[in-house]
């Protein structure tokens, strides 16, 4: 086993690319992220979760390398050390109905190389507190509702306090203070290495990331602070009483009026910038 | 390594699905009370016995949450290993007893011909992505078996390369575990 310490998790990935057939889910990304909290935004099918499978060192990449924590996951040894520490949360799970939260936890502990019992007992317990399954660690998995269930694997992920902790989309099914509880325990976390989400929610990232990614169509066509992003919308955003044809986008807001984004004609009615705007304005040029 | 599948052992062993295994064994059991007296039937019980307890091996490696396991140290070679371990000693006790030692040759031949089948099946699982490979391994012993059962008496290597399973299993099943072998490696 290796003996090499690491405060912080570094993430570098070059060139990546993953093809499912014809189509190319992730295409020649490059990044290098260091510690905090980074979300990846993006539409459906732009290679968000490929790319968190690819590095949670689960999906192997067709072409380009990754570096995590300065190891390759290409080579078995490194690998495993690189899952030593490493937390994954998959966009969806199974569980295993039968069980208990904490008894899913202990088991996933095990298969963590950690067997010490009494450190499993504690560490389980301590984590499932965590994401607020104190008073449910006892009952069977198919008693519990999504959001618990969802909060179970997100235990798992927690367990032993990973350097880096990839989650694909661990806000889905949780309530407005589950979230909140996500984003107090994710920003905890973040204060030990890096975590890595996928989201579709800009308000979480805005809330919680110290960068975003933007992905479409497998590209990364956005990298900056939350800030910057709404940046990207300052002065192309603009509201009038009815559709505009020369917008990029143009929607009905609750009151009515019809928001736009893209080239303002002369004259129009400017109002501030918000994520959403500079995320949807992200992959459209400027 | 052995620490971690020692302790693994229980809590593996409660998320297998044994409902299908009992269900087998039971089935097993029942057609060889049924079909005692006949000499076709003998046989046409023990091919059959091999491949749904090939199949069974193979589908037990399968594993529900096998998404929130995808990135854990312990490989996921020796979890399937584990599970296997679990699992074998059942359905082939009862295949051994119930069909096996009918057979006029013995059990021998047909521990044969079922580590061959489920070898290959293990193979096709080994090499495809995800949980599709364990569908696509566990209909293997089934679909094979049935091909010998109605197709044997195709001429030349189809017909012969349907049997393979039962007169060459020592070359399917050593092909079949290099298969395993490398798939588990990539």
């Amino acid at each position: 086993m290796s003996t090499t310490v690491l405060t912080y998790a570094r993430v570098a990935v070059s060139a990546l690319t993953k093809t499912y057939g014809a189509r190319v889910a992730v295409d020649e990304v490059d990044l290098s992220l260091g510690s905090g909290i980074i979300g990846v935004l993006g539409p459906n099918g732009a290679g968000k979760t490929t790319l968190l499978r690819m590095l949670a060192t689960v999906l192997a990449p067709d072409k380009g390398t990754i570096s995590l924590n300065g190891l390759d996951p290409r080579v078995p040894a490194e690998r495993v050390e690189i899952r030593r520490r490493l937390g994954f949360l998959p966009q969806s799970s199974e569980l295993y109905p039968n069980f208990t939260p904490l008894e899913l936890v202990d088991y996933v502990a095990v298969l963590k190389e950690h067997t010490d019992r009494d450190w499993r007992r504690r560490e389980a317990t301590r984590v499932l507190e965590a994401v607020g399954l104190a008073d449910r660690m006892h009952q069977k998995i198919r008693t519990l509702s999504g959001g618990m269930q969802q909060r179970v694997a997100l235990a798992a992920a927690l367990l032993g306090d990973p350097e880096l902790l990839v989650l694909d989309e661990p806000a889905t099914g949780l309530d407005p203070e589950q979230r909140l509880e996500l984003r107090s325990l994710l920003a905890r976390s973040a204060g030990r290495g890096t975590v890595i989400l996928s989201t579709h929610n800009t308000a979480e990232v805005a809330a919680l990331c110290q960068r975003v990614l933007v992905m479409r169509e497998g590209r990364i066509c956005f990298t900056g602070t939350p800030g910057e992003l709404r940046d990207l919308a300052d002065g192309r955003v603009w509201e009038s009483g009815g559709a505009d044809a020369t917008a990029l986008r143009s929607w009905m807001t609750a009151d009515g009026t019809f928001r736009h984004i893209g080239d303002p004609p002369a004259g129009a009615t400017h109002v501030a910038a918000t994520l959403d705007d500079g995320y949807l304005l992200s992959g459209a040029g400027r | 390594m052995i620490a971690v599948l020692t302790q693994a052992v229980r809590p593996t062993a409660r998320t297998i699905a044994w409902r299908p295994v009992a269900g087998v064994a039971a089935g097993l059991v029942l057609l060889s009370v049924l079909l005692v007296e006949e000499d076709r039937a003998q046989m046409v019980m023990a091919w059959l016995g091999a491949a749904v307890t090939a199949s069974l091996l193979v589908a037990a490696i399968r594993d529900r949450a096998s998404r929130l396991l995808a990135a854990v140290p312990t490989p996921l070679s020796a979890r399937r290993l584990l599970r296997l371990a679990i699992v074998a000693p059942v359905p082939v006790a009862v295949l051994v007893l119930v069909v096996g030692l009918r057979q006029p040759d013995g059990p021998l031949p047909l521990l044969g011909d079922v580590t061959a089948l489920t070898l290959a099946g293990l193979g096709v699982a080994s090499w495809m992505a995800d949980e599709r490979g364990v569908a696509w391994g566990a209909g293997l012993p089934l679909a094979w078996v049935a091909g010998a059962q109605f197709g044997n008496s195709s001429a030349g290597a189809v017909g012969d390369a349907l049997l393979w399973w039962h007169t060459d299993s020592l070359v399917v099943g050593a092909i079949a575990a290099g298969c395993v072998l490398l798939g588990a490696r990539r």
